[in-house]
């Protein structure tokens, strides 16, 4: 392109990086927080299992755990409409169940409270008590709902998403030199070191980025573009029934008729899987002459997220039905749904996908303080969007880590007994975030950047220590008794720790450089030296 | 702990990266295998690291597998180098070596 045609219209290129600069601004900081807490998720269970150290089950059998669950059922709630039964995996080490009453007939009667998901010993169904918490499901949650009320945290996630893909898109064509600098990261040269950083966290990991954005889409595609279903279905169940098939409805005869043995029937339902296993368990209608038993198959040893399912007579345990072969579309979609959960994924696999999530978490952060450094004419004082980006950065960057570790904080010091202790610590988490970024913005942004990271280094540091005092699942004691899961929790609150600590050192060097720079800068010259030189 | 795959995508990143000119300027590389052999050595650890991947992970979960762990062993490689270069070329050599020996059980 000649020199004369540049300057009249910008190339592909600039305009390229033109959209890819500001798309990555506006979204950046939601998109850091996503990532961030999606990439904690990964860890969903394991999240929940380390706030609730008071439960420490032994995993045993899908058949067992059925038995067991039902038993309890059978003693408390031997007349509801719904068991539900989510049964334990290596992961989650505890049977789930939540009970659906039957209405009261009488309509002027106020319907019975919600009785809460409880949680059972799969070995002897007994129930479970722990203190109340959020765990692991807050910060998966939070990653596409955003703690704003639906469906407005779902839109705003999506809209991000959108422009983290046409980010991703423009900033390939961007990239002139993808190839040549694939290896290159240069370290203290400011502008060029945060190029660096951005181009080898996004660049390496490209396959990653583009996949997790992509299928991230594709979750919700059905909420952000509904028009398909809404052409070809005119009622939304329909089309519920074509994919998953048709649930059982019958309506409780009335008629007493005992309830068939579930083990049988979970065998019945692997074999049919080719060794595939059940995930949850839905009984309707228990002790009635209509009951059901539906298996959900599940996800965890296959790409495809959403699983099959069969349902059995809950009398004599016949197949009565089940949900069509899925067809390549929902083939597609289900394993979407899986690659960008990873739930499939064993523990290197899952390790891998933490890792590249923490990549993407780089690249969105390096991106934002690219920005904000590029902009920057040294000597010249700030305006005023650059000072906002800068404080945004410090608020998505140093705060909301400082925020995450006051959750788990918050976890062991709040009183056990505290009413409605699980929304104290989300409410916690908020505070700290939000509070922290505010306390920021009356520091110079040098200081800031340095005392805030500093805060969410000592914040997580902190974590072992204080699960050690609070609980008797120390680091030391998990060590001898071989319970990995909290081992490895306490490393790698420590490797969060240190590498914050990292953050804060850095920022304190750059930031007493820049000041010796500025002192040199500002001293009064000498006339006599200068005389002096100049012979 | 299936992490033969990662180990060779590392050996062969690292190879990689020694084939490109920019590095081979650094006196510490003097006595390197010529670009062409280095990028030889790349693309049969590449194919090796493919190939474990899938026969760990099964033909479904191995693609998965090989690229996300081709991306993770990029970053540690980055960080050693802008470091370390000398490091790199020591930690791929003992990468590719622990890999190919845990190979040799499989025959």
């Amino acid at each position: 392109m000649s020199k004369a045609a540049s300057n009249e219209t910008p190339g592909v290129r600039q305009s390229m990086a033109w959209i890819h600069g500001w798309l990555g601004l506006l979204a950046g900081w939601i998109l850091f927080a996503m990532f961030l807490t999606g990439t904690a998720s990964y860890f969903r269970p394991e999240i929940t299992r380390w706030m609730q150290p008071e439960i420490d089950l032994h995993p045993v059998t899908a058949a067992t755990a059925a038995d067991t669950a039902v038993a309890h059922l059978q003693k408390v709630a031997p007349t509801a409409e719904q068991w539900f039964i989510t049964l334990p995996d290596a992961r989650t080490t505890a049977t789930r169940i939540f009970i659906r009453e039957r209405p009261n007939p009488d309509p002027n009667a106020k319907p019975a409270p919600r009785r809460p998901e409880r949680r059972l010993d799969p070995a002897t169904g007994e129930e479970v008590t722990a203190r109340d918490t959020r765990g692991g499901e807050h910060f998966y949650r939070f990653h596409f709902q955003l703690q704003i009320p639906h469906p407005w945290g779902r839109w705003l996630a999506g809209l991000c998403a959108m422009a983290m893909l046409a980010a991703i898109i423009s900033g390939v064509i961007t990239h002139k030199r993808i190839f040549v600098d694939f290896f290159t990261l240069r370290w203290s040269k400011g502008q060029r070191s945060w190029l660096d950083a951005h181009n080898v966290s996004a660049v390496i990991a490209l396959p990653f980025h583009a996949m997790i954005t992509y299928t991230g889409l594709i979750t919700l595609v059905a909420m952000y573009m509904p028009w398909p279903i809404q052409a070809n279905y005119k009622d939304p169940a329909t089309f519920e029934t074509a994919v998953f098939g048709a649930e059982p409805d019958a309506e409780a005869s009335g008629r007493l008729a005992a309830l068939t043995p579930v083990a049988p029937l979970i065998a019945k339902a692997s074999e049919e899987w080719a060794g595939g296993r059940p995930a949850t368990m839905v009984v309707r209608n228990p002790n009635d002459a209509t009951a059901t038993v539906t298996l959900y198959q599940s996800a965890k040893d296959r790409l495809n997220a959403r699983g099959r399912s069969i349902v059995f007579s809950g009398v004599d345990g016949r197949r009565l039905s089940a949900s069509p072969p899925p067809d390549p579309a929902a083939e597609t979609s289900g394993v979407m749904l899986g690659l960008h959960m990873g739930s499939f994924a064993g523990p290197v696999l899952r390790l891998t996908y933490f890792l590249l999530g923490l990549a993407g978490t780089a690249m969105v952060g390096t991106g934002l303080m690219l920005w904000t450094v590029k902009r920057k004419r040294p000597g010249a004082a700030p305006f005023f969007g650059i000072r906002l980006a800068e404080r945004l950065n410090v608020g998505a960057i140093a705060c909301l880590p400082a925020g995450m570790a006051a959750f788990l904080l918050a976890n062991r010091l709040l009183p056990v007994t505290l009413p409605a202790r699980g929304d104290v610590e989300v409410s916690i988490m908020f505070w700290t975030w939000f509070g922290l970024a505010a306390l920021a913005c009356v520091r110079p942004i040098r200081r800031a950047w340095t005392e805030t990271l500093a805060i969410a280094a000592v914040a997580f540091l902190a974590l072992p220590l204080v699960n050690a005092l609070t609980t008797d699942r120390g680091l030391i004691r998990s060590v001898v008794s071989g319970d990995w899961l909290f081992v490895a929790f306490d490393l790698a609150m420590l490797a969060t720790g240190a590498l914050l600590g990292f953050g804060a050192w850095r920022a304190a060097q750059i930031s007493s450089r820049s000041a010796r720079k500025r002192r040199a800068a500002e001293r009064p010259v000498n006339p006599l030296r200068e005389a002096a030189d100049a012979h | 702990m299936r992490i033969e795959p990662a180990l060779l995508s590392y050996a062969s990143l690292a190879c990689l990266a020694l084939s490109t000119h920019r590095l081979r300027r650094d006196a510490a590389f003097a006595r390197l295998p010529t670009v062409a052999t280095m990028r030889a050595f790349a693309v049969v650890l590449l194919i090796l690291a493919a190939w474990r991947a899938v026969h760990d992970f099964g033909p479904y979960q191995g693609p998965v597998a090989f690229i996300g762990m081709v991306s993770i062993a990029g970053l540690p490689l980055v960080l050693l180098l802008s470091r370390w270069p000398r490091g790199a070329l020591v930690t791929g050599l003992g990468a590719s070596a622990v890999a190919l020996g845990m190979l040799i059980p499989l025959g």
